[in-house]
C-alpha cells in the first residue's frame, strides 16, 4: 500500500472506522458452492441438447424459407 | 528493508503459485471437469461473496454471487490468463452487482428510519456493552456505505476493505488507473460527508 496518496486526518479517521467492517467480513453460506456446482452441471448437460434442437430448428426454418421462395419463383 | 524485500518476494511466489493453480483448474474445467470448477468456486467463494455483499447489500449477495459464478462458468473460454483469475472473476461479480443495483428501485438511505433500524437490530441478547456498541457502529457504517454511488462504493470496497492493489482494481472495474484513484478519493470524501451529516458522532476532523 505504499502507492497510497497523501491522506488527510478525516480520511485517516475514516480508515479507523472501516476497520470495523474489515473485522467482520460477511461470509457465504455453506450451501453456495454445492448450489452453484449443481446448477453448472445441469446447465452443461442441457447445453448440448439445446444446441442440437436450436440447429435443427434453424435448419427447418431455412428449409421452409427455401421451399416458399422456390414455389413463389415457379408461380 | 531486507526483511520487507524477502516478504515481498514470498508474497510474489505465493501469488504466482495461486495463479498457476487457478490456471490449471481453469484448463481442467474448460475440458468439462466439473470437480475442477468446484475447486475454483471453493477457492474464491469468500472474496466473491464479500465483494457482492458489500456492494449490493446482504439480502442480494447470495443471488449475485451465484449468478456471477455461473456466468464465469459459461465464460471460462474467454479467460485468457492476462490478468489473475481472481481479477477476471471479480470483474464479472462487479458487473453483475452493478446491474443488480440498476434494476433495483432506489430507496432512501441514511434517514432516521435506517438509524432506528440499526439500533433496533442491535437490541436483545445479553452482549457486553462494548461489543454491542461496536456492532451498532458496524451496522450504521454498513448502511452509510450503501449511500455511496455504486461505482464509488465498489472501488472503496475493493481498496479499503479488501486491500487490493490499484492495478487489480483497474482490471476488475475495467477502468484506467487514474480513474480508479480519482474515484476512490471521491468515494472517501463522499463517505466522510455522509458520516459528518449523520446524527451519530463519528468524530471526523474537518
Amino acid at each position: 500500500m505504499n502507492d497510497e496518496p497523501e491522506t488527510g486526518p478525516a480520511e485517516r479517521r475514516l480508515d479507523e472506522h472501516l476497520e470495523l467492517l474489515r473485522a467482520t467480513p460477511p461470509e457465504p453460506s455453506t450451501a453456495l458452492v454445492p448450489r452453484v456446482v449443481r446448477k453448472a452441471r445441469l446447465q452443461s448437460y442441457l447445453r448440448a441438447p439445446l444446441r442440437v434442437v436450436g440447429m435443427i430448428g434453424l435448419a427447418f426454418v431455412h428449409g421452409l424459407a427455401a421451399l416458399v421462395g422456390g414455389s413463389r419463383k415457379s408461380s | 528493508m531486507d526483511l520487507a524485500r524477502t516478504s515481498d518476494g514470498l508474497t510474489a511466489v505465493a501469488f504466482s503459485f495461486v495463479t498457476d493453480e487457478d490456471n490449471l483448474l481453469v484448463r481442467r474445467a474448460r475440458n468439462g471437469d466439473i470437480r475442477a470448477f468446484e475447486q475454483l468456486v471453493d477457492r474464491h467463494r469468500a472474496v466473491v461473496f464479500r465483494v457482492a455483499a458489500r456492494v449490493v447489500g446482504p439480502h442480494d449477495a447470495d443471488d449475485v454471487s451465484q449468478d456471477a459464478l455461473l456466468r464465469a462458468y459459461h465464460r471460462l473460454d474467454s479467460y485468457r490468463g492476462e490478468a489473475s483469475f481472481r481479477a477476471w472473476l471479480l470483474r464479472i461479480v462487479h458487473n453483475t452487482a452493478l446491474n443488480q443495483l440498476e434494476r433495483r428501485v432506489p430507496e432512501p438511505v441514511g434517514g432516521s428510519d435506517d438509524i432506528e433500524q440499526a439500533a433496533r437490530s442491535s437490541e436483545g441478547g445479553r452482549e457486553p456493552v462494548s461489543r454491542l456498541e461496536a456492532r451498532e457502529r458496524t451496522e450504521r457504517l454498513e448502511l452509510k456505505l450503501g449511500g455511496l454511488r455504486p461505482e464509488h462504493r465498489a472501488v472503496l470496497v475493493l481498496r479499503d476493505l479488501e486491500g487490493m492493489a490499484y492495478e487489480e482494481i483497474a482490471e476488475i472495474t475495467d477502468s484506467p488507473l487514474g480513474s480508479v484513484k480519482g474515484r476512490l478519493h471521491r468515494a472517501r470524501n463522499e463517505l466522510v460527508e455522509i458520516l459528518r451529516n449523520n446524527t451519530y458522532d463519528w468524530e471526523l476532523p474537518r
